[in-house]
């Protein structure tokens, strides 16, 4: 049995109290809100995950609120003082940049909340700054460079194959094979389409040629890393990695499934990493390794999706790998919002498949 | 134009030896937001005055068609994050403001990440350590270093005493932040040279006359820095004034000056700032912080306010300021 298993209802009675009433906040989507169909797309099942995890709660006997993220939220809220939200907006009016929003809201009306804060989410939706951040801190990345406009001149030291990322947007939107630039005609296109179908600057970075982990970190007192390697089945692709399509468009047909990783090192650099980006609670990056087994970070997220295995998401899935399932996850979040929340010590995240601090 | 005035006010007056008024020390006194809310309806704008605590969202929501801009002075309340609180409210609401939005609120108030960004993009910033508690001290340190709360403003946490010479003062120093704060005490080499303050306003930003705090006239018994004590005791008791506007530059002026616009856009600052720098015994310059929202205490209640006072100097009568800072946000949203 896992540490977090050992989470009881007796437990309960020994002081790791359970809140009585949990508010779950999601995106409210609708697709005019989105200049996409790809990006709607990453956000229209918000109200049923919620639902999903809604359910979860309600087996603990918790009372459960559930709110759409909009402009009548504050006043809800207000009026419902549920003891804790789950934070799991994603966007406002489509615009992911105003997540961080909700927790300006929830530390005004001091109610406590799962998740980063104002500055973690803000930071969430600027790629570049995350970057400069990761890079100024040691942790590795591949070279880089923000582009603002389709025509900005080009830092003549990144070496192709280079791929475009929206600065501002997670979801994989946009990451299809047609990212990937082998020059710098094709690089300019697509950038000419990126910015000027969304409205914003495209970070540019050199794909790095080679196998992806996806790691976990859930964080108590301690912070707990848990990691899988993304092995690709289809190989007959030039470039191996998850598009858009993969992610959202070919349930039962996955391109890739999760094996165990570990390296002590890496798991060195997520934690690191974890406080750089500000994040809390819990939070996920994608590395890759180059051919000589350097590693390179990727992507940060820290406000992943958070459900159930059947919501399809990489956390449940990295997390069963190491036989933590998700109503472990979910009560160890609950107790540790409320403990910090009264200026109690959090309870540690432990298990006996991954190594101890 | 109906403008609204978002803004915190203090309830005790910061006094270096009261933990509690360190916490408020950024807030202004009832006096100063009156007189803004005077200066705006001099310049003919219908005022609505809304104090930035619990209630503010639920005005701004009932109000949101009716503000033309809100001119954002708010500081917050209940957060880490506390200034980035109500730019994200603007946001969600549509409601255009004056000032930088959530992210450089936010990251300017985090003095290290704030540090690190600078950093990253090759500005001069000196080497910090962040200590939640004086036992975690281990390292080996070369004094004398300053201990600064890592969140907060106008000189808060900042006394005489946080400069500190040795081990026991600066583990001393740590645990006063951490419990007037319950925030991470950032700690720093503390360099002994000039000190000078750079206003901004615009977009792009024009440098106003860059201010120098001349320590050498401070009296006795007083530490050479900006702390508590000068700006809320001297400054404000004094009849003579320490702050040298312009400062006298020479061959270090292009310097601070280039280092300003550099800061404004590697934080991604709107509108106005004001950056606080300093030079080491070499006259090397670095940056100790942002100052978003500025403080803009008008010249009726206080003469030593940096932001007027260095506007005053350029020819800008304080209502005329205010005009300047909401026709440089309005034009952002047009």
């Amino acid at each position: 049995m896992n540490g977090i298993s050992a989470i009881t209802s007796g437990d309960q009675k020994n002081g790791y109290d359970l809140p009585k009433s949990v508010g779950i906040i999601f995106s409210d989507v609708k697709r005019e809100y989105f200049p996409t169909e790809a990006q709607y797309i990453t956000e229209k099942d918000a109200d049923v995950d919620a639902h999903l995890i809604a359910e979860y709660l309600k087996k603990l006997e918790i009372k459960v609120l559930l709110y759409p993220g909009n402009s009548d939220l504050p006043t809800k809220l207000k009026k419902d003082k549920p003891d804790m939200v789950i934070n799991l907006v994603d966007s406002l009016k489509g615009y992911e940049f105003l997540s961080s929003t909700i927790p300006g809201v929830l530390e005004l009306l001091e109610i406590p909340y799962t998740g980063t804060d104002i500055l973690g989410l803000s930071l969430d939706t600027n790629k570049f700054v995350v970057k400069k951040l990761l890079q100024q801190n040691g942790i590795p990345i591949p070279n880089f460079q923000l582009f603002n406009s389709a025509t900005d001149m080009m830092d003549p030291t990144l070496r192709y194959p280079l791929i475009s990322k929206l600065n501002e947007i997670h979801g994989g939107v946009e990451i299809t094979q047609d990212s990937i630039s082998e020059n710098e005609k094709h690089l300019r296109e697509r950038l000419k389409y990126l910015i000027s179908t969304y409205h914003q600057s495209v970070v540019v970075e050199e794909f790095i040629v080679g196998r992806e982990v996806t790691a976990i970190l859930l964080e108590g007192l301690n912070k707990k890393v848990y990691m899988a390697e993304k092995v690709f089945t289809e190989t007959d692709r030039k470039y191996l990695f998850q598009t858009f399509e993969d992610q959202w468009m070919s349930k039962g047909m996955k391109t890739f499934y999760y094996q165990k990783y570990e390296d002590p090192l890496l798991r060195e650099y997520v934690r690191r990493a974890f406080d750089i980006a500000k994040m809390m609670d819990y939070g996920k990056f994608d590395v890759r390794l180059d051919s000589s087994g350097r590693y390179f970070f990727i992507d940060s997220n820290t406000n992943p999706a958070f459900g159930p295995k059947e919501s399809d998401c990489a956390l449940s899935y990295i997390l069963d790998l190491y036989g933590i399932d998700f109503p472990e996850i979910l009560r160890r979040l609950l107790i540790n919002t409320i403990r910090d929340a009264k200026g109690k010590e959090r309870l540690p995240v432990t298990d006996e498949a991954s190594e101890e601090i | 134009m109906k403008v609204a005035l978002l803004y915190n006010v203090r309830h005790i007056y910061p006094d270096p030896n009261d933990p509690r008024s360190h916490k408020e020390a950024d807030f202004d006194d009832r006096e100063t937001i009156d007189a803004i809310v005077e200066n705006l309806k001099v310049l003919g704008h219908d005022v609505l005055p809304i104090e930035a605590n619990e209630e503010a969202y639920q005005i701004l929501y009932e109000n949101k068609n009716s503000i033309d801009i809100a001119f954002n002075y708010s500081l917050g309340i209940n957060s880490k994050d506390r200034t980035a609180i109500f730019p994200a409210i603007f946001d969600l609401l549509k409601i255009p403001y004056t000032g930088s939005g959530v992210l450089t609120n936010a990251l300017i108030l985090n003095k290290a990440k704030a540090k690190d960004v600078m950093k990253s993009h090759g500005i001069p910033v000196l080497p910090h350590h962040l200590f939640k508690n004086g036992d975690d001290v281990k390292a080996e340190l070369k004094f004398p270093l300053i201990v600064k709360p890592i969140a907060q403003g106008s000189s808060a946490g900042i006394t005489n005493d946080s400069v500190v010479e040795n081990e026991s003062e600066l583990r001393r120093q740590i645990n006063f932040i951490n419990s007037t704060f319950g925030d991470y005490a950032l700690v720093e080499t503390f360099i002994q040279g000039r000190e000078f303050s750079v206003p901004m306003l615009g977009n792009p930003p024009e440098i106003l006359p860059i201010i120098e705090s001349d320590h050498s006239k401070l009296p006795k018994g007083y530490r050479k820095l900006d702390s508590m004590e000068v700006k809320w005791v001297f400054e404000e008791q004094s009849e003579e004034n320490n702050l040298i506007c312009p400062a006298k530059l020479d061959s270090i002026e292009n310097k601070i000056k280039n280092i300003a616009i550099k800061v404004w856009d590697a934080l991604g600052i709107k509108d106005l700032c004001r950056i606080d720098i300093r030079c080491d015994q070499n006259g090397k310059p670095f940056v100790l912080e942002v100052n978003s929202p500025p403080g803009l205490i008008p010249p009726e209640v206080s003469k030593t306010s940096y932001f007027p006072f260095s506007a005053k100097v350029a020819g800008i009568a304080y209502p005329q300021l205010l005009q300047k800072i909401i026709d440089t946000a309005q034009k952002r949203y047009q």
